[in-house]
């Protein structure tokens, strides 16, 4: 026999924990009505609960109808958004892989073009060292402050920038799209069993 | 198929059918629920921030999944568990601290039960509600995030034991246990000021 059935017969002592807490929450027997009509102390104190709760929804509930509402008129849009996430993701992984293949495959076929240069184009050869220092004085016009060795380095020829990348700037960008990925990832990051009750994954 | 059955058969079809148009029309979806759905996780973390986009959060994440809606449970109660994990989810992450970080919010709701009592009855009924309001929040404090969830699934949007049971996926005894305790802290939290140890 469990504590609601005793008092089910008879309430002669105060409401239990228990009592008190179902009492509150709606779930009262037919003796705990009765003790409360009864017992004063009970009752004022179940009053009391009662009481503090109902004005701290009534106030929640103020306080939520105040709140301006959100806007809804990119809702769809943003919601389309977030059914392309993997797609997105799978593109922008692809576009990384295609795009290191197509810069290394390239750098090998530009070094040996660089090597029959001075033989096929003599004359653009032959340009190359004038236009530096040209182009070097028009930097410092800019940037006073920079030294020779930062200008030769801005300044060189664009075929020179074009080396495989070392695999600590692999490493680097690898990175850099992680935290990218992450970024693009994060906000909406909700565990799989989100609405698992009704959600069919 | 005997006509009764078939009849049924028609009725239930419409009814899902309604129920997913339901979810379609968004706009008002969300003119209905959200309210319910902000105060729901509001009072969940008592972060406005975070409620805002849990709420938009929980919108987006029931449009997407609308087609999975099969009406078993009345669409409010649909959403709030979408919240409730939702809610879960970021507890979880943020390693957040409930009314530690913003208190402005709690200041507000306790502002709000005063203006609310004070207009519809007289200025000691204000600050009666005011002190009320205060004594639930202080009591929340010492509440677990899942407790403050349950509790405010009963006391704010009103639902039955088994409508929390199936929002949250836990056991109907396992619901009553948390709202014991809360309802024991709000108790325990009316005692102390009755004493004279108010915080």
């Amino acid at each position: 026999m469990n504590t609601h059935n005793v008092a089910a017969t008879h309430l002669t002592a105060h409401l239990t924990e228990d009592q008190f807490a179902d009492y509150v929450l709606g779930l009262s027997t037919e003796a705990m009505d009765i003790h409360i009509q009864q017992c004063a102390a009970c009752r004022a104190e179940v009053l009391a609960v009662q009481d503090s709760i109902g004005a701290f929804a009534s106030a929640g509930r103020a306080w939520s109808e105040a709140q301006p509402p959100s806007p809804t008129h990119n809702f769809r849009r943003r919601a389309l958004l977030i059914q392309m996430r993997p797609v997105a993701g799978f593109a922008a992984a692809a576009a990384i892989v295609f795009g290191v293949t197509f810069s290394t495959h390239h750098n090998a076929q530009v070094e040996p073009q660089r090597a029959t240069i001075p033989t096929t184009t003599p004359a653009a050869h032959t340009l190359e060292p004038a236009s530096e220092p040209t182009a070097q004085a028009s930097l410092a016009a800019f940037a006073p402050e920079a030294q020779p060795d930062q200008m030769e380095q801005i300044v060189q020829p664009a075929s020179a920038t074009h080396r495989p990348a070392t695999p600590a700037e692999l490493a680097q960008d690898n990175a850099m799209m992680a935290a990218i990925d992450a970024e693009i990832n994060t906000p909406f990051a909700v565990s799989p069993d989100v609405g698992h009750a009704y959600i069919s994954q | 198929m005997p006509p009764a059955a078939a009849q049924t058969a028609i009725l239930a079809f419409a009814t899902e059918a309604a129920k997913i148009n339901e979810l379609d029309d968004i706009e008002t979806v969300i003119r209905l629920y959200r309210s319910k759905i902000l105060r729901y996780v509001m009072f969940s973390l008592n972060d406005a921030d975070a409620a805002e986009s849990i709420t938009q959060d929980t919108f987006l994440k029931a449009y997407n999944a609308r087609a999975s809606f099969r009406g078993d449970c009345a669409l409010s109660t649909w959403l709030i568990s979408i919240a409730a994990n939702l809610v879960r989810d970021h507890t979880r992450t943020q390693k957040f601290r409930f009314w530690k970080n913003v208190r402005n919010t709690a200041a507000d709701v306790t502002e709000m039960a005063h203006s609310i009592a004070s207009r519809e009855g007289s200025a000691e009924r204000g600050m009666m509600a005011k002190e009320q309001v205060a004594h639930v929040r202080r009591a929340m404090e010492e509440l677990s995030a899942r407790q403050r969830s349950v509790f405010a699934m009963r006391f704010m949007e009103e639902m039955d034991l088994a409508e929390i049971a199936e929002a949250t996926g836990m056991p109907v005894a396992t619901v009553k246990t948390h709202l014991h305790r809360a309802v024991m802290a709000v108790r325990a939290q009316l005692n102390q000021s009755n004493t004279g140890g108010t915080r």
